[in-house]
């Protein structure tokens, strides 16, 4: 039944704080691909590695701070599994084999 | 001195690293009751689940934060409201796309506020503390959404009149009805984890990626901000819920006596991703025919969320835990891939003297759109829209036959893909305590066979005309239903739509 996993992804409500998070995750994965769609922002890496946002890397691309649960106010979807949803850095990835 | 910043900080880190205090710590013993008088041992879960740490919420949210983030969302989604007020947004929108609205906003009011009861048992319920606290956040989320989609409909009634009825539309209406079966069997769940498998994992998993994000950037296209920012926002609380189902669904099947759980789970599994492939093949006419500026079909939409998102998604991770594809997953790919939209609008038109809302023929640019999306289009419908040109006026007289399960007519035909509508469908039909109960495909019957206590007293509309506890004539009908003269018809024959292309012609 299964085929090969879709890549990871993230829709994001569109606006500057959505920019910046995709700056974010493509400055850690040079895979990473950012599509846009009315009001929506949408960002994809390659099943078999990981999408991580860091705090400190949204910041300095916003030039302000940034709370990462601040996510959640513009989460559209997302196809993963959240590894890590601390202050510093969320982590999404498939689940291990 | 420390800024407020700083501690808030410092706040955060502690929750998010010590998350028990704000869960499995606040559990207690009840001293004053007895732990069965707080929660009696039928409304508890039957699962025997010996470990229930294996739950943990990947969010790990806590109350404060919860607040600061939806107060958040909130306020963008009211100001949205007061921008389009003040600037006469709803003018500038698509009557089409309102058209669509006037049918959309009462069903999924309704949902949310099921949800909400739904969820207001998990939580009590929950054998484990911390998804008692992620239930209690959706059933908070629930009603949220309750209130701002009738928060949106009070936004509309200023324009269209329509809304004004929208809870005895929702009781009566004819295709309501299908939405009222599934939803109120979020309230009454015959196990606290069913309802996970209904809302968390068929609906929020498999369904409202296409109603919340696919449906919004239609709206978006025409015109519809409001609709998009209130839907993309509720969206963005869904994907919490998500994230709870992937826990949840992930903690049963990794328990050691799976074995044991897993006829129960696939039934569960098998019977929800049916039922709601049932309902939401409904929605795929806000794509496929209310939105003018079409972003994309039904299908994209379906294989994109549906198949790649949901079935693909959870099977890759849970079938080697024992978790088969849904029963039925086949017809469901045939109905929504081929026909399921285009019956649903063909029959809406068909009833459109029945109806609150407006339906019309596709333009021919529609058609041109819908054949290159669905190649077999013409078979399926494109021949009863030539009819409709040629000046049939396409209505049906007398009611449908509905299906006992569902609740919505019978009108898929999966005998016969390339042209469902030649009348020659199979009427699958049980007998139960005496009676005659009649069903659209065979998900719907085998269902209906796993629960006939459950579902064999909910009565159909025609049913009830037929017993004569429902008016036979279209005029009682209509005012059985909530429905005011004028209301329903062909949109391309109001005035509404003359004016809007007048409208348009100005630029």
């Amino acid at each position: 039944m299964t085929e090969v996993r879709g890549d990871l992804r993230l829709e994001l409500m569109a606006g500057e704080e959505a920019e910046a998070i995709a700056r974010a995750v493509e400055a850690l994965n040079p895979e990473a691909k950012v599509e846009e769609y009315p009001g929506l922002l949408i960002i994809r890496v390659p099943a078999n590695s990981r999408m991580v946002i860091e705090r400190a890397r949204v910041e300095e691309e916003l030039g302000r701070a940034f709370n990462l649960r601040d996510i959640q106010t513009m989460l559209a979807a997302f196809y993963g599994y959240w590894k890590e949803t601390s202050p510093d850095r969320w982590v999404l990835e498939w689940m291990e084999k | 001195m420390a800024k407020k910043a700083d501690i808030r900080e410092a706040t955060l880190r502690q929750l998010y690293e010590n998350y028990g205090l704000t869960t499995a710590d606040l559990e207690w013993e009840p001293s004053y009751v007895s732990k069965d008088e707080v929660s009696p041992p039928e409304r508890r879960t039957r699962l025997p689940v010996k470990d229930w740490s294996k739950f943990e919420d990947p969010f790990r949210l806590f109350f404060e934060d919860y607040v600061r983030v939806q107060a958040e969302k909130e306020t963008v989604f009211h100001d949205a409201i007061r921008l389009a007020e003040r600037f006469g947004e709803a003018r500038r929108i698509n009557p089409r796309w309102i058209a669509g609205m006037k049918l959309y906003y009462p069903a999924v009011a309704q949902s949310e506020a099921e949800a909400h009861r739904g969820h207001l048992g998990l939580s009590r319920h929950s054998p484990s503390p911390a998804l008692a606290m992620a239930s209690f956040y959706q059933l908070l989320d629930e009603l949220r959404h309750a209130q701002n989609d009738v928060h949106a409909m009070r936004y509309w009634v200023r324009y269209i009149d329509e809304l004004k009825n929208w809870a005895q539309i929702y009781q009566n209406f004819w295709a309501m009805q299908v939405f009222r079966s599934l939803f109120e069997d979020m309230a009454t769940p015959s196990d606290p984890f069913e309802l996970v498998f209904h809302t968390n994992v068929a609906l929020e998993m498999g369904y409202t990626n296409l109603l919340f994000v696919a449906a919004p950037t239609a709206g978006a296209a025409n015109g519809d901000r409001v609709f998009a920012q209130l839907q993309m926002s509720t969206q963005s609380d869904e994907t919490r819920h998500i994230a709870l189902g992937q826990a949840t669904l992930r903690a049963l099947l990794e328990q050691e006596n799976r074995e044991e759980l897993l006829p129960t789970l696939q039934y569960w599994f098998d019977k929800w991703t049916w039922r709601h492939h049932r309902v939401f093949g409904v929605t795929g006419i806000f794509l496929d025919y209310f939105a003018e500026n079409k972003t994309m079909s039904y299908k994209e939409a379906f294989r994109k969320y549906f198949i790649e998102g949901y079935i693909q998604g959870l099977l890759e991770d849970f079938e080697p835990l024992g978790l088969k594809p849904p029963r039925f997953l086949d017809d469901i790919v045939k109905e929504a891939e081929n026909y399921q939209s285009h019956q649903v609008w063909k029959l809406a038109f068909q009833y459109n003297y029945l109806n609150y809302f407006e339906t019309f023929p596709p333009t021919e640019k529609d058609r041109a759109w819908l054949r290159e999306k669905y190649p077999n289009w013409d078979q399926v419908v494109g021949w009863y829209w030539e009819q409709v040109d040629q000046g049939d006026p396409g209505i049906v007289q007398g009611l449908p036959l509905i299906c006992n399960l569902c609740q919505f007519p019978i009108v898929y035909n999966p005998e016969d893909p390339d042209r469902p509508t030649n009348g020659s469908f199979r009427l699958r039909t049980t007998r139960y305590n005496g009676r005659t109960y009649y069903f659209c495909s065979d998900g719907c019957q085998y269902i209906f066979e796993h629960e006939p206590e459950k579902y064999a007293h909910a009565k159909t509309l025609t049913e009830l005309v037929i017993e004569g506890k429902v008016p036979a004539s279209v005029e009682g009908l209509r005012e059985y239903m909530g429905l005011e003269p004028g209301w329903g018809g062909n949109l391309f024959e109001k005035p509404v739509w003359k004016e809007w292309l007048a409208s348009q012609r100005e630029g």
